[in-house]
C-alpha cells in the first residue's frame, strides 16, 4: 500500500502583528492510499493550517512533508481541496456546470470535457442542476458542487476542511454517506478535518487527534468498524461508542 | 413590456409634484415674462430650434462625445483599477497621488486640457474620459480588494495561471463594483460634456444654452434645460436596464440608497 | 510612520521627480506644461501677493453656504419623505426624474435671472447638492425598523427625546454619507460656476491664468484647489468621528451615487 503523505516533525509558525505565532509543533503521521484519515480537534488547534500544508498552500517552518515521496512545493496534481466556506469558494456568477468545469485537468481533450462534467454531476446527484447558479441552491447542494469540482479531475487525494460543518444534521448525514460511496467508487485517499467526533469515527479508517496550542497529533486511533457503515446501526455499536468516549478523553486532556 | 420597464421606476403617481409644478406654472404665468416663461413657450422655442436643425445637431454632438468619452474612461478606469487593485505594491506607492487626484474637482481639468491640447472634439473626449475614469478606477480597486482571499486559494489549488486567475476570477468578481463606478461616471460625463461646451464653445447643447442666454431667450434656455433633464433621465434608465441584465447571473445585491 | 505611508509619499516624490526630469530634458515638450519647480515658485509668489487668499475665501464661502442651504432643504425633505411612505409614493418618481439633471445645465438660466453674481453661484451649487442629502436622509429614515417606532411609542417619548436618542443615531450613518457626497459636489459646482458664470474665486482664477498664458500660476491654483478639497473632506470626517466614534470601525462601500 503506497504512502501518500508522510509528515515528520512538521512545525508551522505564522507571522502576526508584532512577531510570530507557533501554530503547529512536531506533527507526525502518514496517510496511505485509499484510506480515510479524519483529523479531529477543538477550534484553534491548527486544523485548517495543517490542511493548508498538505494542500501546498502554505509551507511548513520546519520538518519534512512528502507527497508520494517527494517534498511538497505547492499545490500538487491529483490533489483536490474542498473548503468549508462553499459560498466564497465557488464562483457565484458561473453556472454549476461551469464551476465544476474549472476543476477539469488542463490536458483533457475538448470532446471529453462535457461528458466528464455530466458524469461527475451524476456522481453527486446534481445532474439536474447544471444550469443553475450556486446562489440559487441550498447550502448542501452548493457544497456538493464544490465536491464535484474536486472530483471531476479524478483526484487520488481529497483534502476536506470541515466541509459539512455549516450544514444541518440531515444534509450532513446524506453527504457523509455520499462521501463514503465516492471513496468506494474512486479509491481516493481522503484527509477529512472536523470538530465533530462522531463524524470523525463514522467516516474514518483512522482518527488523528490534534490537540494543544500549538497543535500536535497526540494520538491516532484505528477504527476497527467494518465498511459499509450505516448512519443508525453503526452509531449504536459498542465499538463506536467506546471510540467516541476515548477520543473525547484524548481531546479533553490538553497535551 | 411596459410593465417590465416600470419595475425600474418608482410608482408613476410619484410624478404628481412635477406635473403640478408645470401645470401651475403654465396657468399662473399668463403674460409674457422675461425670466420665467411658461412651459408652453419652452415648447415653441424648442420646436423652432428643431425645425432649423440646430437642435438635432447639438444633441448629436453632445451625445456622441459623451458616449465616446464615457466608453474610453470606463475602459481606462477598469484597466488601471485592475492594475492597482491586484498589486499591493502599486497600490501603496500610488495611494497618496490617487488621493490628491481624486480630490481634484473634475471641472479643473478643462482649462488645463484646453491650454495644453487646444480646442477640438478630441480634447473634449479626452477630458470627459479622464474625469469619468476616476469613479470607475476607484470602485474597481475596491472591487478587487473585496475579493475574498479564499478565491485566491481556490485559484492556486486548481493550479490556475496568473492570466487564467485574472480572467476567470478577478475580472468577473469585480464586475458589480465596476458597474457601480460606471453609474457614477455616467453623471460625471454628462456634466463634463456640458461644461466643456459652455466653456469652450465646442458644439453641443451647452453651447446652444449659452447662445440662448446671451440672446435673452429664456424660453429657449428653459426648453433646453428640460431636454437635458429628459436626456439625463433616459440615459440613466438605459444604464439601469443594462446593468440589471448583466447582473442577472450575480447573487442579488444590496444596491445603493434609492 | 509606517511603511505604507512612506511608500505613498515616495510615490508622490517619484512622480514629481519624473515630471521635473521629463520637462527639463524636453522629453515632454508642451508649450504650456511647466515643471513642478516652476509651479512651486509661482506658488510662493502668490502667497506673497495675498490675492489668492481672497479667492480661496470666496470659493469656500460659496461652497459652504450652498452646502448648508442644501442640508436644510435636503434634510427636512429627506426626513419627511423617509418617515412617510405615502409621501414617498407621491414624490419618488419626481425625485428620480429631477435628480439626474446636471446642476451645470442651470447656469445659463441662472445667469439670465441673476446675472454674474454670487446668487447664481449659490443656486447652481444648491440644486445638485440637495439630492445626495435628500436621498441619503430619506434612506436613513425609511430604514428605521418599525421596532424603534414601537419603542418610542411605548416609552411615550417626546419628539425631541425620540429624535436625539433614537432617530439620530439610527440615521446618522446614512446622513453622514449624504453630507460627504454633497460637500464634494458643492466644491465641484462652485469651481464649475466660477469658470463660466461668476468671475470670482478659485475657478475663475484658473481660467484667468490659462487665458493669460501663465500656466505656472494656473497649475499653482489647481494645486491649491486639490488641497482645499482634501482639507474639507478631512475636516468633515474629523468632525464626524467626534460625533459618531463607533461609526468608523465598520467597513462600508464608499462611492455610491452622488
Amino acid at each position: 500500500m503506497q504512502t501518500i503523505f508522510d509528515l515528520e516533525n512538521v512545525a508551522l509558525s505564522l507571522p502576526v502583528t508584532g512577531g510570530v505565532r507557533a501554530i503547529l509543533r512536531d506533527v507526525n503521521f502518514s496517510v496511505a492510499q485509499g484510506e480515510i484519515l479524519t483529523i479531529v480537534g477543538a477550534s484553534g488547534t491548527g486544523k485548517t493550517s495543517l490542511l493548508r500544508l498538505l494542500a501546498g498552500l502554505n509551507r511548513q517552518t520546519s520538518g519534512t512533508l512528502n507527497f508520494r515521496g517527494t517534498p511538497i512545493d505547492g499545490p500538487q496534481d491529483g490533489v483536490a481541496i474542498v473548503f468549508q466556506d462553499y459560498t466564497n469558494a465557488l464562483l457565484q456568477w458561473r453556472t454549476v456546470g461551469n464551476n465544476v468545469a474549472l476543476g477539469l485537468p488542463k490536458k483533457l481533450d475538448r470532446a471529453a470535457r462535457a461528458p466528464r462534467i455530466a458524469d461527475t454531476l451524476r456522481l453527486v446527484g446534481l445532474e439536474r442542476n447544471a444550469g443553475d447558479y450556486p446562489w440559487q441552491l441550498s447550502g448542501g447542494l452548493q457544497q456538493r458542487v464544490q465536491i464535484a469540482r474536486a472530483l471531476v479531475a479524478s483526484p487520488s487525494v481529497l483534502l476536506m476542511d470541515e466541509p459539512f460543518a455549516a450544514l444541518d444534521a440531515m444534509t450532513k448525514a446524506t453527504l457523509q454517506d455520499e462521501l463514503l460511496r465516492v471513496r468506494d467508487k474512486t479509491n481516493a485517499s481522503i484527509v477529512f478535518i472536523t470538530h465533530d467526533i462522531e463524524e470523525a469515527v463514522y467516516l474514518g479508517n483512522r482518527v488523528a487527534v490534534l490537540a494543544g496550542s500549538p497543535g500536535a497529533i497526540t494520538r491516532i486511533f484505528a477504527i476497527d468498524i467494518p465498511f459499509p457503515r450505516h448512519q443508525v446501526t453503526t452509531r449504536e455499536l459498542p465499538a463506536f461508542l467506546r471510540l467516541r468516549h476515548d477520543i473525547h478523553d484524548a481531546i479533553g486532556r490538553l497535551a | 413590456m411596459i410593465r417590465r420597464l416600470t419595475q425600474f421606476m418608482p410608482p408613476v403617481r410619484g410624478f404628481a409634484p412635477l406635473v403640478v409644478l408645470l401645470v401651475g406654472w403654465e396657468v399662473i404665468q399668463r403674460g409674457p415674462s422675461p425670466n420665467f416663461p411658461r412651459p408652453s413657450l419652452w415648447w415653441t422655442a424648442i420646436v423652432n430650434l428643431a425645425s432649423s436643425g440646430a437642435l438635432q445637431a447639438a444633441v448629436e454632438a453632445t451625445l456622441w462625445t459623451f458616449v465616446a468619452g464615457l466608453a474610453l474612461g470606463c475602459a481606462a478606469g477598469f484597466a488601471l483599477g485592475l492594475l492597482i487593485g491586484t498589486s499591493v505594491t502599486v497600490r501603496q506607492w500610488s495611494s497618496m497621488l490617487l488621493e490628491f487626484l481624486r480630490a481634484l474637482p473634475p471641472p479643473v481639468t478643462i482649462p488645463i486640457a484646453v491650454l495644453i491640447a487646444g480646442y477640438s472634439p478630441s480634447m473634449k473626449i479626452a477630458v470627459i474620459a479622464i474625469t469619468a475614469s476616476w469613479p470607475v478606477l476607484l470602485n474597481t480597486v475596491t472591487g478587487v480588494a473585496n475579493i475574498r482571499g479564499l478565491l485566491f486559494d481556490v485559484a492556486r489549488s486548481l493550479r490556475l495561471t496568473r492570466v487564467e486567475s485574472l480572467w476567470t476570477i478577478v475580472i468577473p468578481a469585480t464586475i458589480p463594483d465596476f458597474l457601480l463606478g460606471v453609474r457614477v461616471a455616467l453623471s460625471i460625463a454628462i456634466i463634463t460634456a456640458l461644461l466643456v461646451e459652455m466653456f469652450t464653445g465646442l458644439p453641443g447643447i451647452g453651447v446652444l444654452m449659452i447662445l440662448g442666454q446671451r440672446a435673452y431667450d429664456s424660453a429657449q434656455v428653459f426648453g433646453l434645460l428640460a431636454i437635458v433633464g429628459v436626456l439625463a433621465y433616459v440615459l440613466g434608465l438605459i444604464f439601469a436596464i443594462a446593468e440589471g441584465v448583466v447582473l442577472l447571473r450575480w447573487p442579488p445585491r444590496h444596491t445603493a440608497v434609492s | 510612520m509606517n511603511r505604507e505611508t512612506l511608500r505613498g509619499i515616495g510615490g508622490v516624490v517619484i512622480f514629481l521627480a519624473a515630471w521635473e526630469a521629463a520637462v527639463s530634458t524636453k522629453l515632454v515638450d508642451f508649450d504650456y506644461l511647466p515643471a513642478p519647480s516652476v509651479i512651486a515658485v509661482a506658488l510662493v509668489g502668490m502667497a506673497r501677493d495675498g490675492e489668492v487668499f481672497g479667492e480661496i475665501v470666496h470659493t469656500l464661502r460659496a461652497a459652504l453656504v450652498g452646502w448648508l442651504i442644501s442640508i436644510v432643504i435636503g434634510g427636512v425633505a429627506g426626513a419627511a419623505l423617509g418617515l412617510s411612505p405615502a409621501a414617498r409614493k407621491y414624490c419618488l418618481a419626481t425625485v428620480e426624474a429631477l435628480r439626474p439633471l446636471p446642476g451645470i445645465a442651470f447656469v445659463p438660466v441662472e445667469i439670465l435671472v441673476f446675472g454674474f453674481s454670487l446668487q447664481t453661484e449659490l443656486v447652481v451649487i444648491v440644486i445638485p447638492t440637495v439630492w445626495p442629502i435628500l436621498v441619503n436622509t430619506m434612506g436613513g429614515f425609511a430604514a428605521i425598523p418599525s421596532r424603534l417606532h414601537d419603542v418610542v411609542r411605548s416609552f411615550r417619548m417626546s419628539p425631541m427625546a425620540a429624535t436625539l436618542t433614537i432617530f439620530a443615531p439610527a440615521t446618522a450613518p446614512a446622513i453622514l454619507v449624504g453630507l460627504r457626497l454633497s460637500m464634494t459636489l458643492a466644491l465641484i459646482m462652485a469651481i464649475a460656476v466660477e469658470m463660466i458664470g461668476n468671475p470670482e474665486g478659485l475657478g475663475y482664477a484658473v481660467v484667468r491664468e490659462a487665458a493669460a498664458l501663465r500656466p505656472d500660476v494656473m497649475f499653482a491654483y489647481v494645486f491649491i484647489i486639490g488641497v482645499l478639497g482634501i482639507v474639507l473632506n478631512a475636516l468633515l470626517i474629523g468632525a464626524a468621528k467626534l460625533v459618531l466614534p463607533g461609526e468608523f470601525k465598520r467597513p462600508r462601500a464608499e462611492w455610491s451615487r452622488p
